[in-house]
């Protein structure tokens, strides 16, 4: 207590130079963590700190589901087995089925010379909570850095794609939902095949399709799956479904808004893709960045005869 | 009812415990699992709590607080590092220029004086964010400076009530 007793004269650096300080810290670190992502180590160190606040603030919602799953009675349980069991058979027959397909889409691409396989290796893991963030739409996930997560990954449930790890801690990762403002997924129109991208509004899981000019077809109700352009994101996994098709000011393109299939926020299982490495990305870019210099080699020769 | 610290006789320093004890309970209520629209008008617990320490004990509560405590927002809302710690910073210099003044007050005029504290609050962290990400916040997200400055009418009430009861 006696440290902290009035003093008649200030000590230290005056309040302007030390105000000033901090303020150019800040700035500081806002320049390189924005720029320069350097700023990692920081970060980790503070939510490390701030790791057990967490733990109490999830209590709560943890308890609620603790003690639903206690009194979950014999019947519910039986009834859900029972559907489980019906859905994993459903799911037997269509991934049979799914591997008869493959075998003949390899056979096509490998008699065509594409390259169309991705990684299918996937990490099971589990939301923890939502960020804490007015500006953008993210989730927590079990499992970082330790696990071997990376950056890019896409992440799916089994309702669809929900987005992609943008920041990795050694127990836990981010993940930035496609409808975050600053997401871009290629996708298409399982109905027409219409291709375009998304672009996230920000707010209640829901997101746009850009530049869909006005003379498409486009329908409330249409599903858009990715398209697989681009190489991040593995092609037909459902994104969402269009909500609204309208026409602003006379406008070129359609305002096309879509919900996200997923509403689930914390405690629901989820499934890392490994993110296609860079080899592979440009071993399929490629063949299309020799063509056109084939094509001018033939045009020389042609314009020499 | 009305709780003015300037009608209270000459008060002891709070004690150091109690501060720590405040500021916990404003961080956990910031990471508690806020969705949708409360997460948007959400008070600013960590700002008012400091603002309180901040005009009560100066001395404490100072300028470092309020920039670690600014970081510690950063982190638990995943935005660019230094964010809040700056505008946290810039309410601290303001704060220090008007402390003397805003204890004269009343809590529901103190309200007044700190609600464009609130807002420039929200301001600078809007502008940040716009300049580095090119994001803008749904508007509806001003409206939690309002119930923060609301939530400052009840803040004396939570802690000091506690302390002297504590105390005698």
């Amino acid at each position: 207590m006696s440290t902290r007793t009035p003093q008649l004269f200030t000590r230290g650096a005056p309040l302007w130079f030390r105000q000033s300080l901090y303020l150019l810290l800040a700035l500081f670190a806002i320049i390189v963590d924005n720029h320069f992502h350097q700023l990692n180590a920081l970060r980790n160190l503070v939510y490390l700190t701030l790791q057990p606040f967490q733990t109490v603030a999830n209590l709560p919602s943890s308890l609620m589901s603790h003690t639903a799953g206690l009194f979950s009675n014999q019947l519910e349980l039986a009834a859900e087995n029972k559907r489980l069991k019906l859905e994993l058979l459903k799911a037997n027959i269509s991934i049979q089925d799914k591997e008869l397909l493959s075998k003949k889409n390899a056979e096509l691409e490998a008699l065509i010379g594409i390259k169309g396989h991705y990684n299918t290796a996937m990490q099971i893991s589990q939301t923890l909570y939502a960020v804490h963030n007015p500006f953008h739409e993210k989730l927590m996930i079990d499992g970082g850095s330790s696990q071997h997560y990376q950056v890019g990954s896409p992440v799916v449930t089994s309702a669809g794609l929900i987005g992609q790890i943008t920041q990795l801690f050694p127990h836990s990762s981010e993940v930035t939902l496609v409808s975050d403002k600053n997401l871009s997924v290629p996708v298409e129109n399982l109905r027409t095949g219409y291709r375009s991208f998304t672009e996230g509004e920000g707010v209640n899981d829901l997101f746009d399709v850009m530049y869909v000019p006005i003379t498409s077809d486009f329908k409330v109700g249409d599903e858009m799956v990715s398209s697989g352009l681009g190489g991040l994101y593995p092609a037909g996994i459902p994104v969402g479904q269009v909500i609204s098709v309208t026409r602003e000011n006379n406008s070129a393109y359609f305002k096309i808004q879509c919900k996200t299939n997923h509403v689930m926020r914390t405690g629901h299982y989820l499934a890392i893709l490994s993110p296609i490495n860079d080899g592979e990305l440009a071993e399929k870019i490629k063949p299309l960045q020799e063509e056109p210099s084939s094509l001018d080699k033939k045009k020389v020769t042609k314009k020499k005869k | 009812m009305i709780i003015s610290s300037t009608h209270t006789s000459i008060k002891k320093p709070a004690p150091m415990s109690r501060i720590i004890l405040t500021l916990v309970v404003a961080v956990i209520l910031t990471l508690l699992p806020w969705s949708g629209y409360a997460l948007l008008i959400e008070p600013n617990w960590i700002l008012i709590v400091l603002l309180y320490w901040g005009i009560h004990e100066p001395r404490v509560v100072n300028g470092s607080a309020f920039f670690i405590f600014g970081l510690f927002s950063d982190v638990a809302q995943s935005s660019v590092l230094g964010v809040h710690a700056f505008s946290f910073s810039v309410i601290f210099w303001l704060l220090s220029t008007y402390r003397q003044r805003i204890l004269t007050f009343y809590a529901a005029n103190q309200a007044l004086h700190l609600l464009p504290a609130f807002l420039l609050n929200q301001t600078i962290i809007a502008l940040i964010i716009y300049i580095t990400s090119a994001t803008l916040p749904h508007w509806l997200w001003f409206v939690q400076s309002f119930l923060s400055a609301i939530c400052w009418l009840i803040t004396p009430y939570l802690v000091e009530i506690k302390l002297t009861s504590k105390s005698s």
